[in-house]
């Protein structure tokens, strides 16, 4: 028994050390390295874009036992130069809440995983951390997507020139939009709702004997 | 301002104790609550106390709810 409870404890607090310390090496090479790389692009003329593409497989693909049905493209990691200043700014700004919302994220999932191992999870810091990621995940997650994807659009129209449909742009004026990041972020915030309910719990009892 | 007059609240159990001669381990052993929780509760630091441990207490202390916990002054 003791030694079960003994083994459970050691578990528990190598996850909580390994989920921290790999929380602090995300969320500090996302401003680190993020922010390096995003003022790097920015000076050096090269920013990097995801496109959408609509565009069928080239012929020829396969040559194996397994037949390939259908496919297409759907995007295109491309590196753009000549871009107007405000298209770079518009992108760099996408970016950039890009890493800050991971760094949010990072930080409170760090900052839980030490409160946890010093006991203490039903602190009010750990609960305005996960709103904070939360409120991240939301505002980061749509400011990103829509600056970005405005950014892509007029970062297409700047590289292909007449992007109207009847010239078949390589690059079709289309935004992909992905809820994931407001999903988590509303779910972080439930999340948030319960350590604080949780908080003032622990507060009911402290002191009873 | 202490804190029994915070909680309005005056736990005498370092008098019971005195007076019968026993010691808060020796309680602690008898009733079953944690020395730590004992001291909270002499001390006056306890602002709130379970039913099962004030009947524990005046069970071993044999004494009556009023003897153990009184109003303090404000």
């Amino acid at each position: 028994m003791s030694d079960t409870s003994t083994f459970e404890r050691t578990t528990e607090r190598g996850i909580l050390y390994a989920v921290g310390t790999g929380a602090l090496l995300v969320g500090a090479a996302a401003v680190l390295l993020g922010g390096t790389q995003l003022i790097v692009d920015a000076v050096a003329d090269a920013v990097p874009l995801r496109l959408e593409v609509d565009h069928a497989l080239p012929g020829g693909v396969g040559g194996g036992t397994a037949t390939l049905i259908e496919g297409a493209y759907d995007s295109a990691a491309v590196t753009a130069s000549g871009l107007s200043a405000g298209v770079v700014t518009l992108l760099t700004i996408a970016r950039a809440f890009e890493l800050l919302t991971t760094a949010a994220v990072a930080w409170s999932v760090a900052w839980l995983a030490w409160k946890l191992l010093r006991g203490r999870p039903f602190a009010a810091s750990v609960a305005n951390a996960l709103a904070t990621a939360g409120a991240s995940l939301l505002i980061g997650g749509l400011l990103s997507q829509g600056l970005g994807g405005f950014g892509a659009w007029v970062a297409i129209e700047e590289l292909l020139g007449d992007v109207s449909p009847e010239a078949d742009p390589f690059f079709p004026l289309v935004m992909a939009f992905d809820p994931a990041p407001l999903g988590f972020g509303l779910a972080t915030l439930l999340i948030a709702i319960a350590f604080e309910r949780g908080r003032r719990l622990q507060q009911d009892t402290e002191g009873l004997v | 301002m202490g804190d029994a007059e915070l909680t309005g609240v005056h736990c005498r159990l370092d008098e019971l104790l005195a007076e019968r001669g026993m010691t808060l381990t020796r309680l602690s052993e008898e009733v079953g609550v944690s020395l730590v929780n004992l001291s909270v509760l002499k001390n006056d630091r306890a602002k709130a106390i379970r039913f099962s441990t004030l009947i524990a207490i005046c069970e071993a202390l044999d004494c009556a709810i009023g003897e153990l916990l009184v109003r303090a002054e404000r």
